[in-house]
């Protein structure tokens, strides 16, 4: 009797714990996810290097880069057929943070499930779009976390900051030397500083199973304040940040769609799993990221 | 005998599938627009409220692994017993012991009706609210990546999660708010005596004085503090002047500039510096202390600091509210709005009728551990 009393119990806790655990069956379904695409962000500045601006009394201030980084939302890739493909934010939106750059100063963009096909053009959002940020809190999970460390507003409705830029100024006979320091967001709500990047490719690029092709960018960051024609020029103290006018931050946000230029694509390149790159990339995270932060 | 290890192994099973075999779940959580009020603001088609939601949500709002060192949870300054606010703290002291904020903790209660949140409006969508609580330093001073990390850790809260939002995995920022949004979407204050005197219920009948009070806050009051909710919703600069020991509270300013990095006097300059939401008053009785900083401790106070004679008196900023200042014909000011004592103590009668118990005990809002 005792003895079948002690079988009852350990049987019944056996079964209790198991019907409590279930969650475990799920792990070995850990499925290999093709990269469709890689968007490669060859940055012309590292963080460290420093460059020449024009402040807005026309004086050249020679200035140290500190923080590059801008969040990428909405991608969307035009078939040859005209055809436009919109990848889901949960999976293609991102944090291209120049800290975590390679030493080439290239960040690279994993898109996945791009369905098979010939793509002629690819365009995507610096910032979050006002319907993205007011729509569905669920199409905004990726988006919270990437804002989570230090691309958010606490005090402003639209939470997201689209861009920073700073970069401490090496004049040192000035006693209050101008530092370099624009947060872009649709803070105070009255002008829309969301804009898209639409980057028409110089070759057909080819999604298959069978390779991971990438798309070589160039991003010239100064060119944010001295853009090629049909961009206007902003003094970069003039902006916002720095208690300027609203006209200059949107010069200023018009310029991110000058900045990048598509260099070549490499078509064939092998292909490659999310989860392979996933875990090179964070290999890198603890030494890379410990200068980004601003506050 | 065999009953006894029947039982034991029963009890056995509660044990081990999660502590609180007494949680208080035997109800069913419908959102109910009451008739008196204005349309809901809030977002039924992202975030319908379930009851299984609301449950989640109360569960994570009772929870102290919201917080740094899981200090605190939500409801540290949203006590349930004082219309879920911080009772005997004007600024609300946070995770870390003898550290205050700058602002005086607020009701959760009809927020469901509500265009924008906290003082000064710095959220307009109830989803997004807890974030800042959560990081702020003099609140609960945690990240969001702790806080989901330290949910996903326990298996309770992953079946939770994915019964909520039908998904395995189902833990992450954007579910967890939704959670919380619903738990605080359904927390409706409608069935005080003052809503029952206006919709002719039972329990619903006011004395003279209470009549003679609500009469008198119409015309003294209601401008701003108006409808159902008794608020109007906006932005205003009651006079109540700037608090010397909080150098940096702006008010408005700080949300509707431009300039993120804008200083105290720029902010200044700005035509919403030291304007507050105007605070709905159900519950009033049972919120004190008053104002975004809590500074007046009793509503006696509060109507000599409106009144144009007795002290506290209404500061003169460029920006004080027309309805606040009357000019004589030879363009002297008058700030404030006269009463007699007489007047305040039926507005003060009144007042309390906007308390509305069954809200304040009512055992489905209550701490489920
Ligand atoms: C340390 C005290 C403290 C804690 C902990 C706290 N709050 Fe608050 N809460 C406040 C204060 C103070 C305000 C007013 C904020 C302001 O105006 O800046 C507030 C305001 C709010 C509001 C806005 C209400 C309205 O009428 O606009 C909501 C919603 C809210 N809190 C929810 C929460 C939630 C959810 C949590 C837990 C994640 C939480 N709070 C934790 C003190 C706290
Ligand atoms: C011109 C608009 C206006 C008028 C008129 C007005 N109020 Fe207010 N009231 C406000 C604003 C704005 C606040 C918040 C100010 C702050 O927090 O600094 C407030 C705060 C309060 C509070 C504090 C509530 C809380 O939760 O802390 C009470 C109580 C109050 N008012 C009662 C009254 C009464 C009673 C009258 C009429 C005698 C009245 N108000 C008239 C705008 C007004």
């Amino acid at each position: 009797m005792n003895n079948l009393k002690k079988w009852a119990f350990l049987a019944l806790t056996t079964i209790t714990l198991f019907s409590c655990n279930n969650d475990d069956d799920n792990i070995n379904t850990n499925q290999a996810t093709h990269v469709s695409a890689v968007l490669k962000l060859e940055h012309s500045l590292a963080l460290g290097d420093q460059f020449t601006l024009t402040d807005s009394e026309k004086n050249e201030q020679s200035l140290e880069l500190t923080v590059f980084k801008f969040l990428v939302s909405d991608v969307k890739l035009t078939t040859t057929n005209d055809e436009v493909i919109a990848l889901s934010n949960n999976d293609a939106a991102q944090l291209v943070d120049l800290a975590n750059a390679d030493e080439t100063n290239t960040i690279k963009v994993y898109l996945t499930d791009i369905p098979e096909g010939s793509y002629k053009s690819i365009s995507f959002g610096v910032g979050v779009s006002q319907d993205v940020a007011n729509g569905s809190t669920e199409e905004q999970a990726k988006l919270y976390e990437l804002a989570d460390d230090d691309m958010h507003w606490d005090w402003n409705s639209n939470l997201y900051i689209f861009s920073k830029i700073e970069a401490s100024n090496l004049d040192n006979q000035n006693t209050v030397p101008k530092n370099l320091n624009i947060h872009v967001g649709n803070k105070g709500g009255n002008v829309d500083l969301f804009r898209t990047v639409n980057l028409i490719l110089p070759e057909t690029l080819t999604v298959a199973a069978k390779v991971s092709p990438s798309i070589h960018t160039i991003v010239s960051i100064e060119k944010l304040f001295t853009p090629d024609a049909p961009g206007v020029a902003v003094a970069y103290d003039a902006i916002n940040a720095h208690g300027g006018t609203d006209d200059a931050s949107k010069i200023f946000s018009d310029n991110y769609e000058n900045i990048f230029e598509v260099h070549h694509l490499h078509p064939n390149e092998a292909a490659i799993n999310l989860e392979d790159v996933e875990m090179d990339d964070h290999s890198h995270d603890g030494e890379d990221s410990e200068d980004s932060h601003s506050h | 005998m065999r009953y006894n290890t029947i039982l034991f192994v029963f009890l056995l099973v509660l044990v081990s599938c999660g502590k609180d075999g007494e949680v208080y779940t035997d109800f069913e959580i419908t959102f109910e627009q009451p008739a008196n009020f204005p349309a809901a603001t809030y977002d039924f088609e992202d975030n319908p409220i379930t009851t299984d939601g609301f449950i989640l949500g109360r569960k994570l709002f009772y929870d102290n692994r919201l917080s740094l060192n899981n200090g605190i949870s939500c409801a540290e300054c949203h006590n349930q017993s004082h219309a879920f606010t911080h009772h005997g703290h004007n600024l609300s002291e946070g995770v870390h012991a003898g550290v205050v904020g700058t602002r005086n903790s607020q009701p959760i209660q009809n927020l469901a009706f509500l265009e924008d949140f906290t003082w000064d409006g710095a959220k307009d969508e109830l989803i997004d609210q807890p974030l800042i609580p959560i990081r702020e330093e003099v609140e609960m001073d945690e990240t969001m990546e702790n806080v989901i990390a330290k949910l996903k850790q326990d298996t309770e809260y992953q079946e939770l999660f994915t019964k909520v939002f039908q998904k395995e995995d189902a833990i992450n920022q954007a579910t967890f708010l939704k959670a919380l949004s619903q738990f605080m979407g359904a927390m409706v204050s409608s069935n005080s005596k003052y809503d029952k005197y206006f919709r002719g219920e039972e329990g619903g009948g006011f004395t003279e004085l209470e009549k003679q009070g609500l009469d008198l806050f119409k015309q003294k009051c209601a401008t701003c503090h108006s409808g159902q909710l008794f608020t109007n919703q906006e932005f205003i600069n009651n006079g109540i002047g700037e608090n010397p020991s909080l150098e940096n509270e702006t008010g408005r300013a700080r949300i509707t500039s431009s300039n993120p990095f804008a200083t105290v006097e720029e902010l200044k300059k700005s035509d919403d510096y030291y304007k507050f939401r105007v605070p709905s008053l159900r519950n009033v009785e049972k919120t004190n202390p008053y104002m975004h900083d809590g500074r007046m401790l009793n509503l006696k106070r509060v109507l000599d600091f409106y009144d144009d004679d007795a002290y506290p008196m209404i500061t003169r900023m460029d920006n004080l509210d027309s309805r606040l200042i009357s000019t004589d014909e030879n363009g002297d000011e008058t700030l404030g709005i006269p009463m007699t004592p007489d007047e305040k103590v039926a507005i003060l009668a009144f007042l309390e009728t906007l308390t509305d118990n069954e809200f304040i005990n009512d055992e489905r809002f209550a701490n489920p551990n």
